[in-house]
């Protein structure tokens, strides 16, 4: 999570408008600062209440439903059992893997591909920028139910889209459907237009200044890129990828319209748990699982960033 | 070369945009279908599928419980992430470690436990699936994507400038609407934009939350594409599309609301 | 005047009060005008069925207006299970097997025979669901559907004639089967099991024979799998009569077929959500279901075997129904030991066949 990274750039953060301030000679701010510290601690307060009632008091009862027997593994107390099984199970482990795999893949794939037409879309103007982003949004508008089935009829190897090609000889059929390469496509697909957007509000928002300044000392555009633009960017960097991860490893419906015929994700184990079976203690124990590794996870990407991240 | 590398920009933009525009051109295509199957061979152009949504009020009272779930939750969220952010990142210190990771904590667990979750947390309190619990799971599911944007717009921000402001005896909130919020405004919109959209097209987290009274869009279409599938659904998503291109061309005309600046 | 004995004007006033009393309980409850009444039920076509076929009747006699709680079963029997304390819907609509279920898990009521004047015109094999005694049924069958075999005639030449087709190699990865989850699962389960050489009580030959499949895709519903069909990457499935009857309507090239081992029969049916208030509302609306009026119009609109003896349907509209699976050529199972063995043969077929369908 952004654990790591808060830690990092706070400190530096914080360090440096209070040497602004000494060199400023703004000791006198101090003062002023510490009363306003107690509101500014005040402010975490909505989130926090809105987290803490709503996800927080949930996710208690999602616990205490994790350690209770049920028709699979009936028992007369409350234990961990429901955990010794998921993990003493090697098909569960493999969609564990695979569900965190695809989110990583996802994100690897999109990212470059976001960052680069990011990069791009500055060059347009006015009203034709807003137009050109806004209509990136529309796919998502129209809901991923649609656009999947959109994919389910343009990917088959004997579609619209690979059919001509396969009629007149220049590719063997493939075999697209049904594999992660489907799964993947779609999820970038639906990836790339929150990837551009995020990246596209950093980018924007580096100062034009320093690019007159790059210039200015001789610099390309390939030494500007690598020591204006890609430094400034890391911390929207880190949102997408955080952004994009959580996006691919939650994914629900691609992998069930798309994936192969028993390819499982981890969301639709614990969906065909609650759905299927009503086994709610294995569903909740399934989903604390996914929670561990989802943090883990998050610290990962974010400690990875660590040292990539300037003020 | 500059010339090379500007067509070579532009080129790989346009493949960008056919990638993540074609299927949906591709589904709006198919709602003129007058093929009876979706996916079909073309067979001719009708709008009958277009007639054929009037025939469904439930696609309509739903869209319109999708887009007030939506706005309402984008807005909470976007809120509580702008103060949440300022927090984060005016003081710094050793709390927010674990802070950020509690405020991205619904990214975390899979939203058809939370939806769960959530209805039998409701029913201790005697309510139950319907608008407030939507409300509720859907801000906390916006939550962290809006405080991930607020955050990379205060990464850049230079909080002596509210210094400044408060050194010439302007009040918090007017510094945040004088000089905080402006320079914040393309993180804000973005922030709400992305909640509005994953809010409007969500399916899992609202999966428990419905009544009879109240069903979103998404949930209706999955009901319905149980049974059947036709091109009537591609309608109802290029109305969908069309529509929400209409409610930006507004924005932006009329209340001066930009996604880009 | 004769005086009455008092034993007799007793007598007297219970005789009338009794018919009076017989006659109300099979007339129609009467509520407030707007009442809502509100029915679980899946979305789409289905709803608009019931809001068609027993709609009108309902409302023109009680008052009460229908409204509707959609979803897929498993979510909707979550919502009942999750807010028992006070539940939202008045009367759920499921498989048989999840109304046995939802009745041992409390969630649903039993409805009294009494109240159900259409009782007598529904078929025996229709009775699936049993209620706790003989004056009450656990809930009413609304229709029949069966599962069998939908192929492409211009793909395969070869007569499809039996479930073993199904493991033809020819049709490996272009075969669309029942997913883990599916409702029919149970019945699958056994068939390949009985085609292995075991049986009903002996299930493992089923679950090793289930595993030599090679499906491309698993469908929970028909849709799952309808967009592979028309590319033509899947030739053969197996599916409920009605999608069929649906996708031949769509225009879509496929054959059904009736297995000789018998198809499966599924009995879909309505039930009384426990801790409503008006239970005779609620008895009044199953009633109106198995009726026959209601189980024409349902039959119209959904392509539903009807479960009422005296329902005629039109030659068209039974082509459509039957698919060719007369009764005699469905196998019909008892759903309580389903509900029983259900987690654990859907946890087997998780862990033990799917990593096989995955392996290629």
């Amino acid at each position: 999570m952004a654990g790591g990274i808060e830690a990092g750039d706070a400190l530096a953060v914080g360090l440096a408008p209070a040497s602004r301030a000494s060199l400023s000679g703004g000791r006198r701010w101090l003062g002023a600062r510490a009363g306003r510290r107690d509101i500014t601690r005040l402010l975490l307060a909505p989130s926090l209440v809105l987290l803490g009632v709503f996800l927080g008091i949930p996710l208690i009862v999602v616990l205490v439903a994790s350690f209770q027997p049920n028709v699979l593994i009936p028992r007369d107390a409350a234990g961990f059992y429901n955990y010794t099984y998921l993990i003493a199970q090697p098909y569960y482990a493999k969609i564990l893997v695979r569900t965190i795999w695809l989110g990583v893949v996802a994100t690897v794939a999109t990212l470059p591909l976001g960052y680069a037409a990011a990069l791009i879309l500055p060059c347009l103007r006015g009203r034709l920028a807003n137009v050109a982003v806004m209509g990136l949004t529309f796919p998502i508008l129209a809901g991923p139910l649609v656009v999947i089935l959109g994919w389910m009829a343009l990917l088959p190897a004997h579609g619209p889209l690979f059919g001509p090609l396969v009629r007149w000889g220049l590719i063997a059929p493939p075999r697209i459907i049904g594999t992660d390469a489907a799964v993947l496509i779609s999820l970038v697909q639906f990836m790339l237009p929150f990837a551009i957007l995020t990246l596209y509000t950093t980018i924007k928002q580096i100062p034009r200044e320093l690019y007159e300044a790059a210039e200015s000392l001789g610099a390309g555009p390939l030494r500007e890129f690598r020591d204006v633009t890609l430094p400034l960017s890391m911390p929207g960097i880190l949102s997408t990828s955080i952004i994009l991860f959580s996006l691919g490893a939650s994914s629900y419906i691609s992998p069930h319209y798309l994936g192969g015929a028993a390819d499982l994700t981890l969301t639709t184990l614990i969906g065909q748990f609650i759905l299927a079976t009503y086994n709610n203690a294995l569903a909740s124990a399934a989903a604390i699982l996914l929670l561990i590794i989802m943090v883990l996870c998050m610290v990962g990407i974010v400690l990875l960033f660590r040292p990539l991240i300037r003020p | 070369m500059r010339r090379l590398a500007a067509g070579a920009g532009w080129a790989y933009l346009t493949a960008v945009y056919v990638f993540v525009i074609g299927p949906l051109v591709f589904v709006a295509a198919e709602s003129f279908n007058s093929a009876r199957a979706f996916p079909a061979a073309f067979a001719g152009v009708t709008f009958h599928w277009y007639r054929a949504i009037l025939a469904h009020p439930d696609f309509f009272s739903a869209a319109w419980t999708s887009t007030l779930i939506a706005a309402i939750s984008s807005t909470v969220a976007t809120a509580a992430a702008f103060t949440a952010g300022y927090a984060l990142r005016r003081r710094g210190g050793q709390e927010s470690a674990l802070l950020s990771t509690l405020l991205a904590s619904p990214l975390l667990v899979p939203q058809i436990v939370i939806s769960l979750a959530m209805l039998q947390f409701a029913g201790l309190f005697g309510l139950g699936a319907g608008l407030l619990s939507l409300v509720a799971v859907h801000t906390i599911h916006g939550l962290p994507f809006a405080l991930r944007l607020v955050l990379t717009g205060f990464a850049r921000f230079n909080f002596s400038l509210e210094d400044a402001s408060f050194s010439l005896g302007a009040g918090r909130l007017t510094t945040w609407r004088e000089v905080t919020l402006p320079l914040l405004r393309p993180n804000l919109i973005a922030g709400f934009t992305f909640c509005f959209i994953l809010s409007f097209v969500n399916l899992p987290i609202s999966l428990f939350l419905t009544d009879a009274q109240t069903t979103t869009l998404p949930l209706v279409m999955f009901a319905y594409i149980e049974s059947r599938i036709d091109p009537m659904l591609a309608a109802v998503a290029t109305v969908v599309v069309v529509v929400a291109g209409i409610a930006t061309l507004i924005l932006e005309r009329y209340l001066k609301i930009r996604l880009v600046e | 005047m004769k005086k009455l004995s008092r034993r007799k004007a007793l007598k007297l006033a219970g005789a009338a009060g009794a018919s009076l009393w017989a006659r109300s309980s099979l007339a129609a409850p009467a509520v407030n005008k707007g009442t809502m009444f509100t029915v679980s039920v899946w979305g789409g076509v289905t709803q608009e069925a019931v809001q068609a076929a027993i709609g009108p009747e309902f409302t023109s006699a009680t008052g009460a207006t229908l409204a509707f709680d959609i979803g897929a079963q498993g979510p909707r029997y979550s919502k009942l299970m999750a807010q028992r304390a006070a539940p939202t819907a008045d009367v759920f609509f499921g498989t048989d097997e999840a109304l046995v279920a939802g009745l041992k898990a409390g969630i649903l009521a039993p409805a009294r025979r009494k109240s159900l004047s259409n009782l007598g015109e529904v078929e025996d094999w229709a009775l699936t669901v049993k209620g706790p005694d003989a004056e009450t049924i656990g809930g009413v069958p609304y229709c029949l559907i069966a599962y069998i075999l939908g192929y492409n005639p211009d793909q395969i030449k070869t007569p499809i004639t039996s479930w073993a087709d199904l493991w033809r190699p020819e049709f490996a990865g272009k075969l669309a089967f029942a997913s883990q989850f599916h409702s029919m699962m149970p019945g699958l389960v056994i068939m390949a099991a009985e085609l292995a050489g075991g049986s009903a009580t002996n299930v493992d030959p089923g679950f090793k024979k289930l595993a030599e499949l090679r499906p491309a895709k698993l469908g929970f519903t028909w849709t799952d799998w309808s967009s592979l069909y028309q590319s033509g990457d899947v030739i053969i499935a197996t599916e409920f009569d009605c999608y069929l009857a649906v996708m031949q309507e769509q225009d879509y090239k496929i054959k059904t077929v009736v297995p000789k081992e018998k198809g499966l029969a599924s009995i879909d049916g309505v039930g009384i959500v426990k801790g409503r208030p008006n239970i005779e509302l609620a008895e009044f609306f199953l009633d109106t279901t198995i009726g026959a009026k209601a189980q024409l119009g349902l039959a119209e609109h959904l392509y539903h075997g009807p479960i009422n003896k005296k329902v005629q349907l039109p030659s068209a509209l039974k082509a459509k129904c039957y698919c060719g699976a007369e009764i005699a050529d469905l196998r019909f199972f008892d759903p309580e030991p389903f509900v029983a063995v259900r987690p654990a043969w859907t946890e087997r077929l998780t862990t033990q066949v799917l990593p096989n369908w995955a392996a290629r």
